[in-house]
């Protein structure tokens, strides 16, 4: 069993009659990368700003290595966190920024500075004024920062924001190596789930300030992948029948009750009639498989209301 | 005011801001040493990525050297850590390799025993039954081969041998799966023989497993070119490939692009080859551009 | 704590902001001691005449200046990080909430009064060097007595130029608001003087009598002022009270306050 990283529980915040974040319950586990996925004013950012301490839960309560929403300050040098745009002081280059928090946080070797802009591709702008950075170079600069103290749990606010698609691959690099060389865990939001799904291994749906659902990277594949699931009482029995009568060979057994086929353009009702008649019960035979937005929509629309 | 009591105050000054200043250089160093004591004796239980930090500056050189130890021990941990998930994965996905062609062989035998088939038919099924019953043997062999070749990790036996005719040998081995699917194998190379010290069967074993995966996931013509470079040769293996592939994976044991449709793929041969080829003293990698997906060995 | 002295002080010194305050500062200093005057700014009524202070004493008196200095270094302090809410950075990683204003309340406090007390004693220091025959500095202990009861308004004013600066978040504001703050007030006093109902009413009379600018001269030279014990007396109480509030006021609203 993994490490629980942060679990919440009934986690609520309001700004005044605005509610931002209702009832959240979310468990993110050492070594995901967890998606956050949502609409503009989802509450995507209110959650992370909760965890980050940049604002307190209204109501409802959390656990951040397992410490309680009290304690969290303990372990915040645990996280490293970039929430809404990478800001930084204008005047000064990518490298003065980091060695002034290098400084604040106590980070006693300064050669990280330099490491961490390597990491993400900066090195060569080092010695610009940040505000001559690009949006790209700045969200670069702003997970530098946040990876810069070695963190075990890194948040991201949209970083894949503004990023030409090179730029997408790269940080899509950069996350996977965090993940596997560091033992990192990652929160990362994004408005895209296409973006999102190349990116993080579970993921949290949230709309309106309510979690809709939280997948892992197989069950939404199985939501998502194109296939013809049947549901039939005796799968040894109707493999054999699929691959004589069907000639249908791409298939894969899924449980007791299920076989999922791969084949395209198959003939459902005759696939039916032929299990029937060689006495299996069938419980049902449909398609499954929507495209990602689509599927989000649907999340959106059904358990919105 | 003469000017003896006027020196007098001033030295007396100076020596009280002298004492004053150690003092408290003194107390920031003891709050430093127990600030590190804390810190580490917080890291202990717990695995982390985080490092001592300074609190004032004053104790900088202990604690990179501190840090320096930690950064290796978690490097140790989280190697473990990757390990173990991977075998925790490779568990779930070889239960369900295992299931398909064995619940697939159990549906026919029960046909056969259970249906008055003639013999004719009966033989038909239960040749289908060897065929899913060999394919149950491949995976668990090539799953045992592969957790054997990471638990032994000893340098293979290695000898003169021919690569150029290791290559062709390889070539023509899948060349007939290549042309009936109307795909073509291009071998570019200039040499006849290109000596190299290795180990004939182990690199058999890579080429195969290239030009296997080549067939199952590409599309296309395959290309091998081999070149020969200042520190050895260099081989590649391109073939065209439309799907989206994450090459910092390929490699990874089980990796297989979509999850739910192994196509009676173990997806350990991309694993194997890439343990060969370092076994042998080589580098191995992939890149994916332009809808191309190519293999890359320098050996 | 001694972390974020570090970092403040690596990255004030990365800034114009530092260099200019500096440059204003010793130039003012070095302007005053070659040329064997006081210039510095006094908004209200000056000093007695006939009478003849010696120059130190005078610079003290002008020690209004210092009001328009300070307000420099909590700006770059405390504004600087609320740009852009670039605070968030700290805040998610460093310190809390409270700890931040806190240690920002301390460091601004510590090198506004570092600045004051330097700057005093390298006018005094430069002119003991520097001055004319005729025209002697005073005596040194009763300069740093004079300078050292001056020091509780310097930190008052400190303390509620972080608290607005807490506050208002803002440089133009933050600028606007304290530059004209001392002039509207000479501007309010100048009004109620002229008319005749309040003209002598005691309020208006004390209201001139604690005018800052006046208070400075008052505190500087002493004569200027009847019952000097008394006076002072009650700048300290207005001092500690005002300190003391805007900690407090600056330090509660800053926890409960969302950030952007």
């Amino acid at each position: 069993m993994r490490d629980v990283v942060i679990k919440t529980h009934n986690l609520t915040k309001k700004y005044g009659s605005f509610t931002a974040l209702e009832n959240a319950n979310m468990t993110v586990y050492q070594g995901d990368i967890y998606g956050l996925i949502g609409r503009n004013g989802a509450g995507k950012t209110t959650a992370m700003k909760i965890f980050t301490g940049l604002t307190e839960a209204s109501e409802g309560d959390f656990e951040i290595f397992g410490k309680s929403s009290k304690e969290a300050g303990s372990v915040r040098r645990r996280v490293g966190c970039l929430i809404e745009n990478p800001a930084f002081f204008e005047n000064m280059t990518g490298y003065q920024n980091l060695r002034y928090y290098c400084y604040q946080k106590g980070i006693a070797d300064l050669s990280r500075i330099d490491e961490v802009l390597d990491f993400v591709n900066l090195e060569n702008a080092k010695n610009k004024k940040f505000k001559t950075y690009s949006l790209g170079m700045k969200q670069r600069l702003g997970i530098a920062f946040a990876i810069m103290d070695n963190p075990d749990l890194v948040v991201l606010d949209e970083p894949i924001n503004g990023l030409d698609p090179i730029g997408i691959a790269e940080l899509r690099e950069t996350f996977h190596m965090l993940s596997r060389e560091r033992g990192m865990t990652l929160m990362i939001s994004s408005h895209i789930l296409s973006e999102l799904y190349a990116v993080a291994n579970r993921f949290l749906i949230i709309d309106n300030g309510r979690v809709l659902k939280e997948l892992t990277k197989e069950e939404l594949d199985h939501e998502c992948s194109r296939a013809t699931v049947l549901r039939v009482n005796d799968p040894k029995r109707a493999t054999v029948i699929l691959e004589q009568a069907h000639q249908i060979k791409n298939f894969k057994v899924i449980d007791d009750a299920e076989i999922r086929i791969y084949d395209e353009g198959l003939n459902t009702a005759g696939i039916n009639r032929s299990l029937v008649e060689s006495g299996l019960e069938v419980a049902s035979i449909y398609e499954t498989g929507i495209s990602l937005e689509e599927y989000f929509k649907k999340i959106v629309e059904e358990e919105g209301r | 005011m003469d000017t003896l009591t006027m020196i007098l105050i001033v030295v007396t000054a100076a020596c009280f801001l002298a004492g004053a200043v150690f003092f408290v250089l003194y107390l920031q160093q003891r709050k430093e040493m127990k600030s590190i004591d804390r810190q580490l004796t917080d890291l202990i239980d717990v695995s982390t990525n985080q490092l001592v930090h300074t609190e004032n500056g004053l104790g900088t050189d202990l604690i990179n050297t501190v840090n320096t130890l930690l950064v290796r021990m978690q490097t140790i941990r989280v190697e473990y850590a990757h390990r173990s998930h991977t075998l925790d994965q490779m568990l779930t996905n070889i239960s369900h390799d295992l299931r398909t062609p064995l619940t697939s062989a159990m549906g026919y035998m029960n046909l056969v025993l259970d249906s008055n088939l003639t013999e004719e038919e009966k033989e038909r099924e239960l040749e289908i039954v060897r065929r899913r019953l060999v394919r149950l043997e491949e995976l668990i062999n090539s799953f045992f081969e592969f957790s054997s070749i990471i638990s032994r990790g000893e340098a293979p036996k290695k000898e003169p041998m021919n690569l150029v005719q290791a290559l062709e040998e390889a070539v023509s081995h899948a060349y007939d799966d290549f042309s009936a699917a109307g795909r073509k194998i291009d071998l570019q190379c200039e040499g006849r023989k290109w000596m190299l010290d290795s180990n004939y069967a182990m690199l058999m074993r890579i080429f195969d497993n290239l030009i296997g995966n080549a067939k199952k996931h590409g599309v296309g013509d395959l290309t091998i070119r081999a070149e020969k470079t200042e520190e050895g040769y260099r081989l590649s293996f391109v073939n065209p490939c439309p799907e989206a592939i994450d090459v910092s994976r390929v490699f990874d044991e089980f990796y297989t692009t979509d999850i739910s449709r192994t196509n009676g793929s173990s997806g350990l041969g991309l694993a194997i080859a890439k343990q060969f080829t370092e076994l042998l003293g080589g580098k191995i990698c992939a890149e994916a551009e332009n809808g191309t997906f190519g293999i890359f060995i320098e050996i | 704590m001694i972390n974020m002295i570090r970092a403040e002080r690596y990255r004030l010194t990365k800034t114009k902001g530092f260099y200019i305050f500096w440059i204003l500062i010793l130039t003012l200093i070095a302007v005053d001691v070659l040329t064997n005057s006081v210039g510095g700014i006094g908004l209200g009524m000056g000093i007695p005449e006939g009478v003849t202070y010696s120059k130190d004493i005078m610079f003290l008196s002008t020690n209004m200046n210092f009001y328009f200095f300070l307000l420099m270094p909590v700006f770059s302090i405390v504004i600087g990080e609320f740009t852009n809410n670039i605070v968030k950075n700290t805040i998610s990683s460093a310190v809390n909430k409270s700890r931040y204003f806190v240690y920002k309340y301390i460091i601004c406090m510590v090198y506004g009064v570092l600045v004051f007390l330097f700057s005093n004693f390298l006018f005094y220091g430069l002119r003991t060097l520097f001055h004319p025959a005729n025209d002697p500095n005073g005596a040194f202990d009763v300069f740093v007595s004079r300078m050292m009861s001056q020091l509780p308004l310097i930190i008052t004013l400190l303390s509620v130029f972080i608290m607005v600066a807490f506050l208002l978040r803002k440089g133009a504001a933050y600028n606007s608001a304290l530059m004209l703050t001392p002039f509207l007030f000479m501007l309010v006093v100048g009004i109620l003087g002229e008319i005749p109902g309040v003209k002598d009413s005691s309020l208006l009379l004390k209201l001139e009598k604690y005018e800052l600018s006046q208070t400075f001269m008052h505190l500087g030279i002493r004569d200027t002022i009847l019952d000097f014990s008394n006076f002072y007396r009650n700048v300290l109480i207005i001092c500690a009270v005002a300190t003391i509030g805007s900690f407090l006021i600056g330090y509660y609203t800053f926890k409960k306050r969302e950030l952007q």
